[in-house]
């Protein structure tokens, strides 16, 4: 018999009770655990901007004329313009998606260099203008390869009323980028711009991106874009991709604030919980206690046995809760990682739980330790 | 001075500290005074005692008359009001809170009414318990432990939980977790209160062999003039005072 078996023999007793109390201790730090993986997700995100790209869209989500891009050229600081536009279509089957985005070349892939492309694929592509660039993750999904012609469906429609098109796979990309990025078919604008049929969606775009000289320059570019279209139909509303990633951002947070909540309460239920457990049981134990002390054991020796059991309560709880958080994030993690890159428990996450479960066992510890040390031995052993 | 044990009264009063023999217990005008509301209720009144080395002493009387407290200031986890209480030769009233913890682990083995064993450890896991206050390695108090509960008698049972056992059973766990850091003194509170006839001579028979053949000195509070007869020496408590005849205490 040691000091920590004493500790630990109270949970012999009403077994029952300290089940519950681990599993409202592990449901608590399992929703920690997960937020901590959403969390380190949405830094990541904001990681991954870049700090010199703008992006200039609509306040109203219009399409904007591709006129445009000329005179964004034009404006001090913008090195590479590119624009995009594109649908959203299946190949063979409706269930295959495909995300058909269509850049300006060969600005884009000077604008995004986080997609790396073999030199020869790189060349091939640019010289085709009916070419595509697919995402490694989407060519091993649809079990295509280079050289291949593929019928993308779903798209607007063509001169020839089809709303199917045609482009050949000339080379596949890779990125470390979410992999929500990993699944893109990069087409030319022009080779969609020319083929769709006279409509409103003729000779437009849904945005632009632009690449600035330098990061210290991003707010003057962005104002003098916006400047410039200031009394254009629509009017541009341009913002640094770092800006757009704090935006998001900020609309998690709101999602996040919600889980923040809801994990406070269950924290504070936790608290509760386990603070009336440890109680409880040293309320029940007051003449056992009243005993120690007359054996010889001092007021602190047995305060601190107290705070033992709430620590090894807190911490068996608190063990199982990270780990059941582990769990249910790796098996998020594939769901996850098309909008959160880095959406994964980190070791800081495991300390972090480490130190609340410190922080607990002491606070749910100390009231009854306090209590049994200031425990009258004659007083205890005549109520017991 | 005799070293039989003598409590003293007020028309007997105590002879002063004198050289020659100490005995194991010696009290000196020792007086308790608990509070009951705005009332001061005078438990022990100027309590003079000495008990030899050895001894086998019983404390008879009724209940409330503060035979408990008495033991409990003995055994060093109350304290007097006023008064000298000198156990071996230490002055109790004089140590820290610390300091009569420490030696209440080293000096006193207590015997209680209701056992007090922890229900959820085995017999010799409870034996073991007040060792726990001790550097032993943990082979050693494991062989303390089972040599007490060899002692009682109990060897066979020593994987057994308090509820697996015998109310006597029971009580001779409570006497080797009392022996098992081999204490001056055994403080017993009625050990047989709480047994049948049979059970409670086992015990007495039991507090008898440690008191005969290990010279364990014992005091043993009891309502129970058969068990007092075990004893060596029975003094007997009324109102807070000690005598040595229960007559005059009326």
């Amino acid at each position: 018999m040691t000091r920590f078996g004493l500790a630990f023999s109270a949970f012999r007793r009403h077994r029952g009770r300290v089940i519950f109390t681990t599993m409202s201790v592990a449901a608590a730090f399992a929703i920690f655990t997960v937020l901590a993986a959403v969390e380190e997700g949405l830094n990541g995100n904001m990681s991954l901007a870049s700090a010199q790209r703008l992006n200039t869209g609509t306040m109203i989500n219009a399409p904007l004329p591709v006129a445009y891009a000329a005179t964004i050229r034009t404006i001090r600081g913008v090195v590479a313009v590119t624009y995009q536009s594109g649908f959203d279509g299946y190949f063979r089957d409706r269930k295959n998606n495909v995300g058909v985005l269509a850049f300006a070349l060969p600005a884009a892939l000077n604008v995004y260099p986080e997609f790396t492309v073999p030199d020869d694929q790189k060349q091939n592509f640019l010289r085709d203008r009916q070419g595509a660039l697919v995402g490694d993750v989407l060519a091993r999904k649809m079990g295509w390869h280079i050289g291949q012609t593929v019928p993308i469906a779903g798209g607007p429609p063509q001169k020839s009323g089809s709303t199917t098109w045609t482009f050949h796979i000339d080379g596949t990309y890779r990125t470390d980028l979410p992999t929500g990025y990993q699944e893109f078919f990069i087409v030319n604008y022009d080779y969609l711009n020319e083929g769709v049929a006279a409509s409103p969606i003729k000779d437009t775009v849904e945005g632009f991106t632009e690449l600035v000289d330098a990061p210290g320059d991003i707010d003057r570019v962005a104002r003098a874009i916006d400047a410039r279209f200031a009394n254009s139909s629509p009017e541009t509303r341009t913002q640094s991709e770092q800006q757009e990633s704090m935006s998001a951002i900020r609309q998690f947070g709101d999602v996040g604030a919600i889980i923040t909540s809801v994990g406070l309460a269950v924290f504070a239920s936790m608290l509760l919980i386990t603070g009336n457990t440890m109680a409880n049981s040293v309320r029940e134990r007051m003449g056992e206690f009243a005993m120690l002390r007359a054996l010889g054991f001092g007021r602190l020796q047995l305060a601190l046995v107290v705070l033992q059991e709430s620590a090894i309560l807190i911490a068996a709880g608190a063990a199982l809760g990270v780990l059941a958080g582990w769990g249910v994030s790796r098996l998020m993690a594939p769901a996850m990682s098309s909008v959160l890159r880095d959406f994964a428990v980190t070791w800081i996450a495991v300390l972090c739980a480490a130190a609340l479960a410190l922080f607990f066992a002491l606070l749910t510890g100390l009231l009854p330790g306090h209590r049994i040390a200031r425990l009258e031995v004659a007083t205890g052993l005549r109520r017991a | 001075m005799s070293m039989t044990s003598v409590a003293q009264s007020k028309n007997n009063p105590a002879p002063p500290l004198e050289p020659g023999p100490v005995p194991l217990v010696r009290l000196r005008g020792v007086t308790k005074t608990f509070r009951r509301g705005s009332e001061k209720v005078e438990v022990l009144k100027h309590l003079d005692l000495d008990v030899p080395r050895g001894d086998f002493l019983a404390l008879m009387g009724p209940s409330g008359s503060g035979k408990t407290t008495l033991l409990n200031i003995l055994g060093g986890i109350d304290r007097p009001t006023s008064g000298e209480v000198l156990i071996d030769g230490e002055p109790l009233q004089r140590m820290s809170e610390g300091a009569l913890t420490r030696w209440r682990a080293r000096h006193i083995g207590f015997v209680f009414q209701l056992y007090h064993l922890l229900p959820v450890l085995t017999a010799e896991e409870n034996v073991a318990l007040p060792l726990i206050l001790t550097r032993l390695s943990a082979a050693e108090r494991k062989r303390r432990a089972c040599a007490a509960l060899a002692l009682v008698g109990l060897e066979d049972r020593a994987r057994h939980k308090p509820g697996e056992l015998s109310g006597g059973q029971e009580q001779r766990v409570g006497i080797a977790r009392a022996i098992v850091t081999d204490p001056t003194i055994l403080l017993c509170d009625e050990p047989t209160g709480d047994l049948d006839r049979k059970a409670g001579d086992e015990i007495l028979h039991l507090l008898h062999l440690l008191n005969n053949e290990h010279g364990k000195t014992i005091i043993m509070v009891t309502h129970d003039p058969r068990a007092a007869a075990r004893a060596q020496h029975t003094l007997f408590m009324d109102k807070g005072v000690l005598s040595e005849e229960p007559e005059s205490l009326t």
